[in-house]
Parts: C-alpha cells; sequence; structure tokens
C-alpha cells in the first residue's frame, strides 16, 4: 500500500515541460498562427504552454516538425525520475 | 490487424456541426409546442396529454444528443478529451444519484418519483462539465 502511494507520489511530481513559447516567440508567430499550421485550436496550445495539457505524439511530432527540432528539444520530463 | 488499429487510431465519429444548431431547433420546437399547448387553452385528454409530454421529452432529449455529440468548430484532440471526460463523469454522477435516491427512497418515495429525469439530469451535467472545462482549458 505504501509502495503504491510513493509511486502515485512519483507520478504526480512528474511534469512535462516545454520550450514551445521560446520556440515560438523565436519564429515570431502567435499562438494561433501556430495552432493554424498544426491544426488544433488556440486553447489547445495555450494549455500545451502553460502545461495545463500534454499532447498527443502526433501532435508533439508535428510541433517538433515545424520548429525544425526533435521532439526531446522540445518536450522535457522533469521532476524526481 | 489493420481494422483492429484503425479501429484505435480513429477518432470517435461526431456529427457535424451544423447538428448543433438542429439539435437547439429541436429542443426549442419542443418547448414552443408545450407552451403554446398550455396558452392555447386546448384540453387534450389524459392519454393524449401523456403522449404529448413524451413526444416533447424525447425531441429535448434527441435535442440535446446532437448538441452533445456533434463537432466543435475548433475540434481538436483536447476538444476530444473533454468530451471523454464529461462523458465519463456524467455516467458516475448518474449511477452515484440513483443509489443516493434509491436510499432516500426508503425514507420519502417522493423523493424517487421523478426517474424519467435520470437521463436529462445526465445530459445537464454532461454540458456542465464539458462547457466549463472548455472554458478552463
Amino acid at each position: 500500500m505504501v509502495f503504491f502511494c510513493l509511486l502515485l507520489c512519483k507520478i504526480v511530481t512528474l511534469t512535462l515541460r516545454n520550450r514551445i513559447k521560446i520556440e515560438r516567440a523565436i519564429m515570431n508567430i502567435t499562438q494561433q498562427e501556430l495552432a493554424d499550421k498544426v491544426g488544433v485550436s488556440r486553447q489547445t496550445i495555450n494549455s500545451i504552454e502553460s502545461n495545463r495539457y500534454i499532447p498527443s505524439t502526433t501532435l508533439a511530432i508535428k510541433l517538433s516538425n515545424l520548429f525544425d527540432k526533435t521532439v526531446n528539444e522540445i518536450f522535457e520530463l522533469e521532476g524526481d525520475d | 490487424m489493420q481494422k483492429v488499429t484503425d479501429y484505435f487510431n480513429k477518432p470517435l465519429n461526431l456529427l457535424p456541426n451544423y447538428f448543433k444548431k438542429i439539435g437547439l431547433g429541436f429542443i426549442l420546437a419542443s418547448v414552443v409546442f408545450v407552451v403554446s399547448v398550455k396558452i392555447s387553452g386546448i384540453h387534450p385528454t389524459a392519454e393524449k396529454k401523456e403522449m404529448m409530454k413524451i413526444i416533447s421529452k424525447d425531441v429535448v432529449l434527441l435535442g440535446m444528443m446532437f448538441i452533445a455529440f456533434s463537432k466543435e468548430k475548433d475540434e481538436d484532440e483536447l476538444t476530444m478529451l473533454i468530451r471523454m471526460k464529461a462523458l465519463a463523469s456524467a455516467f458516475v454522477y448518474i449511477v452515484i444519484f440513483k443509489i443516493v435516491s434509491d436510499v432516500f427512497g426508503i425514507i420519502d418515495q417522493e423523493l424517487i418519483e421523478n426517474k424519467n429525469g435520470y437521463f436529462f439530469q445526465m445530459m445537464i451535467w454532461y454540458f456542465f462539465v464539458y462547457y466549463s472545462a472548455k472554458l478552463l482549458r
């Protein structure tokens, strides 16, 4: 039981940070423009940028292709790994 | 094998966006029908009254389903996730509500009279969770 609680705590502390906002600023494009390019809504891009939503693999690859970077360069797993 | 992967990878088939308007039309038509019958002063027989009640409720329910299961204008993976979560929460809500109303029904039968309203409550809960989550995304 304790093990499972600890495991759960570990899962909860892990977060996926991303560099989308920075990359978007480098490319000088708005959230709406980025959303249009990858085929999602502006709100979804906003949610990803503020770490409220973890995108699917497909969307992550689309974003990395757009920024011409690898997925690992855009998304980073943070926390007690 | 191809079919199995298609099943898992394809998103949920939803109705086109214009079905939201059709659904709203159904609800409005039902409300207008009920109100016009009341205003006109027509006194239908008990049997007809019951039938009209059932039909109007079913039309409203159908309208709600059209609204719930039609695509958004900005439909994407996050919208789909919100929709799934809202559906799951609506299901859990209605099961808990049923159990609670049954438990209280042992004491007071009046509390469990409106069993037909379960679907409406489920849909209303779904809309509440779905649109709240959409606003917060």
